[in-house]
């Protein structure tokens, strides 16, 4: 354990980081006293104190439950999204990739297609519809993120199926679909968790700029792009209260790159042998 | 007088959990205008001696030196591990002697040439750095060194990449370059080991002509003796970083003192030998006429074919071995995936009898790192018998101690196998389903010239206990001469020749196999010296109509150039060559009995 810290000091960094927030976005809105709606005009725009370690926003709402609450809405986002691209992306790479040719071509123009439909567009249709929630938001950033996995995946896949021990099992008589999920898939997942960990953060970031800008998430849901957003009106006064939650979000996302950052050197230090 | 004498070289890697000693105390000296061979197997630490000389090793390295002299002056080799003022100081000399005074040549001419860079503009480069010229006194030398290394028309030459060479072209270019400013060490570091036999043998006879000509001494380091047995006067055999034995090519060959060396003088003289024996059985697998064209389609040029193997018909009987040998790029791979059916033929069929297995050339790439031993070999057994678990682990328990593994390792990753055991596993897979037919691409090509003696004799006695046929291919004469009883010749995707192997090396028949058989590498220092200068020759693209050889053909005749010829048939012995034709070779009575028109 200790070696490994060593040999990997920014995945550690980043693994304690992403601990402790997490740990934190779970914990904190659980055994707080406050809840992250209850309004109180007699506490407004306090500074930090022991009661508010964070302090109050403008409707004396405790900025440091509401912190963590948002923390957590990231958390879902971006974790799931990673999830359900990651799938998705794999699947419809590796399926184009191996069965190659015709199909091929037709399934990454389809996937060239979906990426050039700028995003917000559709992001704004949906919440619109939808209700603005973590669900939609989801549905939003996954309907075009998994392209650049998908295109990774193909990749790999074109380059792994001529490796002689694909031809060596197809000689043992393994049937075409154990080939694909038992020799293929999984030489290529070490560069899509790198790709996947730089998704992360991108999800994390698409739902804070869509809360900042106000398509994002609903009032008075607390996602650290509207706390942003609230504290904006106010900056010149209580510059606290937009701080925190831009700190936090830049611990997030420095944590998460830390670890995809170890993940992308071991794993070029694996491909050179 | 010594032009390099070199006294206890050691270099050590650095490593952060251990230090591992590549070279260990090795002391020789060069003469003016010796050829000397350094001749040891893959990690023996011959490379990473030379690069040492040179200064070329990376900072991991820790190079200490008793003494280095190169004619006059003395090199600290060890000031590359100083401070940075020796480093710098370093540096600056070995600047001045590196391709002035001593320079190299690598294995990889590819690798080695800057592939942006037009090769008269990379000679003209060397020449400038190391002497005061024009621009024009550079081009002029440039192609008189062109000239020199055996390359027709220089003047064109001069404005193509690299990549508009074939192997052989790159490897003169590389030379020409270590040549540009008239070195008087020059060291070849295993300078024929990624070239074709034909145009192994024409660089081999290049360097031996530079050497007589210009007076340059060379260092040739090698893994295989003979072609250090062409070239040299003198030859040091390395062994885990030391020198074992050291002398005269002749003292090396008769009288082998250490017991490394005789085993590579034996393994070499061994593979002389012929396969021997007579199959007689049935005829257990059958091409006829079968043709591979690979697509390659482009929206902006059109469909462009390109056939790597032409109308092959061929049978293998049970029990025997059919040797193919060819250049690369002569289809042999292609024809190998043919016949395992792991490519379909685009036209022409291939019928069979029994399962086909095959063995790979790489035998590391054909494993899935992922899986153990075990799991690789009980794959197979997985998908073609109805065998429980219980019979599958029995199964590998018996294949292990066939080949030469211990059971035991079966739960071990195929990395933790050296190259040969990892072939050993490779064979294992292949037999473990008892398939008729086993193909082997180029089993043997990657690995030391011992452990190959070890794998071929492997593959021979399991097939005399188990009745197998092989199909064996490979770039190596001398290999298929060991291996096969019957062979056939291919050359651009055609098989030229075939017929029995004895009767083909004793007598060959097709121009091309008889160009190919000359330039075979006896292990013995006398006839490799006698033997014919091969021919350089360029290396022009074959005609779109015609006989594929007609451009390097010594017999061609006029028809040549404008039809392909045929495949003739006598007894055993087919032959595509006019040469052996009734039209141009006049009518023949029925018991008319062919001999070599060549």
């Amino acid at each position: 354990m200790k070696i490994w810290c060593q040999q990997h000091k920014l995945a550690a960094a980043g693994l304690t980081g992403l601990i402790i927030l997490t740990a934190a976005a779970i914990i904190v809105p659980l055994c707080s006293n406050y809840s992250y709606s209850a309004q109180d005009v007699q506490i407004k725009n306090l500074p930090s104190s022991f009661a508010h370690l964070f302090g109050t926003d403008k409707f004396g709402r405790d900025i440091f439950v509401r912190v963590w609450y948002g923390t957590r809405i990231s958390l879902m986002i971006g974790i799931g999204s990673a999830f359900i691209n990651g799938i998705i992306g794999i699947l419809y790479g590796g399926t184009a990739g191996f069965i190659g040719g015709r199909a091929d071509m037709l399934l990454m123009r389809i996937a060239d297609v979906i990426s050039s439909i700028p995003s917000l567009l559709y992001i704004i249709l949906i919440t619109m519809v939808l209700g603005a929630n973590v669900g939609s938001l989801l549905l939003g950033i996954c309907i075009a993120g998994w392209i650049s996995t998908a295109r990774i995946v193909r990749g790999e896949m074109l380059r792994l199926k001529e490796m002689e021990y694909v031809m060596a099992a197809n000689l043992s008589g393994v049937p075409k679909w154990i080939i694909f999920f038992k020799h293929l898939l999984p030489g290529t997942l070490g560069p899509v968790i790198v790709n996947i960990t730089v998704l992360i953060p991108q999800a994390i970031f698409t739902e804070a700029f869509l809360s900042f800008v106000g398509i994002g998430i609903e009032a008075p849901m607390a996602s650290l792009g509207t706390l942003i957003q609230d504290a904006r009106s106010q900056m010149q006064l209580y510059p606290s209260q937009m701080v925190y939650p831009i700190f936090i979000l830049c611990l997030l996302v420095v944590s998460i790159s830390f670890v995809g950052a170890d993940l992308e050197r071991a794993a070029k230090s694996q491909r050179r042998g | 007088m010594s032009l390099l004498t070199v006294k206890d070289l050691c270099v050590r890697y650095k490593n952060q959990i251990k230090k591992m000693e590549a070279v260990r105390e090795i002391s020789f000296s060069v003469k003016p205008g010796e050829c000397v061979g350094i001749v040891g197997e893959s990690g023996s630490g011959k490379s990473t001696a030379m690069q040492a000389l040179m200064g070329l090793l990376p900072d991991t390295a820790e190079v200490s030196c008793g003494e280095l002299k190169l004619g006059e002056q003395s090199l600290m080799v060890s000031a590359q591990n100083g401070s940075k003022k020796d480093r710098e100081h370093f540096e600056k000399q070995m600047c001045r002697i590196r391709g002035g005074e001593m320079s190299m040549i690598f294995q990889n001419p590819s690798a080695y040439l800057n592939p942006a860079v037009k090769i008269g503009r990379q000679i003209a480069e060397t020449i400038r750095v190391h002497k005061q010229c024009s621009t024009k006194e550079a081009k002029e030398e440039t192609l008189r060194l062109l000239e020199m290394v055996g390359i027709r028309n220089p003047l064109q030459r001069i404005s193509q990449y690299p990549f508009e060479l074939s192997g052989g072209m790159q490897q003169r270019v590389a030379i020409a370059i270590a040549l540009a400013c008239e070195p008087k060490l020059l060291i070849a570091d295993e300078p024929t080991t990624a070239l074709d036999a034909t145009v192994q043998k024409q660089i081999l006879a290049l360097l031996r002509r530079i050497a007589e000509e210009t007076g340059t001494a060379m260092i040739i380091v090698t893994h295989n003796l003979s072609a250090a047995a062409v070239l040299c006067s003198r030859i040091l055999v390395m062994k885990a970083g030391q020198i074992i034995e050291e002398g005269s090519v002749q003292d090396i060959f008769r009288y082998p003192q250490a017991s490394y060396t005789k085993e590579l003088v034996y393994y070499a003289q061994e593979l002389q030998k012929g396969a021997g024996g007579q199959a007689g059985g049935g005829v257990l697998l059958k091409t006829e006429k079968v043709c591979k064209k690979y697509r390659n389609q482009n929206f902006w040029l059109g469909r462009d074919d390109q056939e790597a193997v032409h109308q092959v018909s061929m049978e293998i009987r049970e029990g025997e071995s059919f040797g193919i040998v060819g250049e690369s790029g002569s289809g042999k791979t292609t024809l190998a995936r043919l016949v395992a059916g792991i490519h379909k033929p685009t036209s022409g069929q291939i019928l069979s009898r029994g399962e086909i297995q095959m063995v790979f050339q790489h035998s590391y790439g054909s494993f899935n790192p992922r899986f153990t031993v075990e799991q690789i070999l009980e794959e197979p057994l997985i998908y073609q018998t109805g065998d429980n678990r219980e019979q599958r682990m029995e199964k590998i328990n018996k294949m292990l101690p066939l080949v030469g593994i211990n059971p035991e390792e079966r739960k071990k990753y195929p990395h933790q196998f050296s190259g040969g055991q990892q072939q050993r596993i490779g064979i294992a897979r292949a037999l473990i389903s008892d398939p008729k037919l086993v193909v082997c691409d180029e089993p043997v090509s990657s690995l030391d010239v011992s452990i190959q003696a070890q794998i071929l004799e492997l593959l021979k006695e399991i097939q005399d206990r188990r009745n197998l046929s092989y199909l064996f291919i490979s770039h190596d004469l001398n290999v298929i001469r060991h291996m096969s009883q019957r062979m056939g010749v291919m050359y651009l995707g055609r098989m030229v020749e075939s017929g029995i192997t004895e009767e083909v090396y004793e007598d060959p028949w097709h121009p091309y196999t008889k160009e190919l058989l000359t330039s075979v590498l006896v292990p013995d220092p006398k006839i490799a010296k006698r033997k014919k200068r091969a021919l350089i020759k360029d290396n022009l693209f074959s005609e779109e109509k015609g006989c594929p050889y007609y451009s390097h053909c010594g017999y061609a005749l006029e028809c040549c150039g404008k039809e392909k010829p045929e495949i003739y048939q006598f007894d055993s012995r087919r032959v595509a060559c006019f040469l052996y034709s009734e039209e141009h070779g006049g009518k023949r009575s029925p018991d008319y009995v062919m001999t070599a028109q060549i």
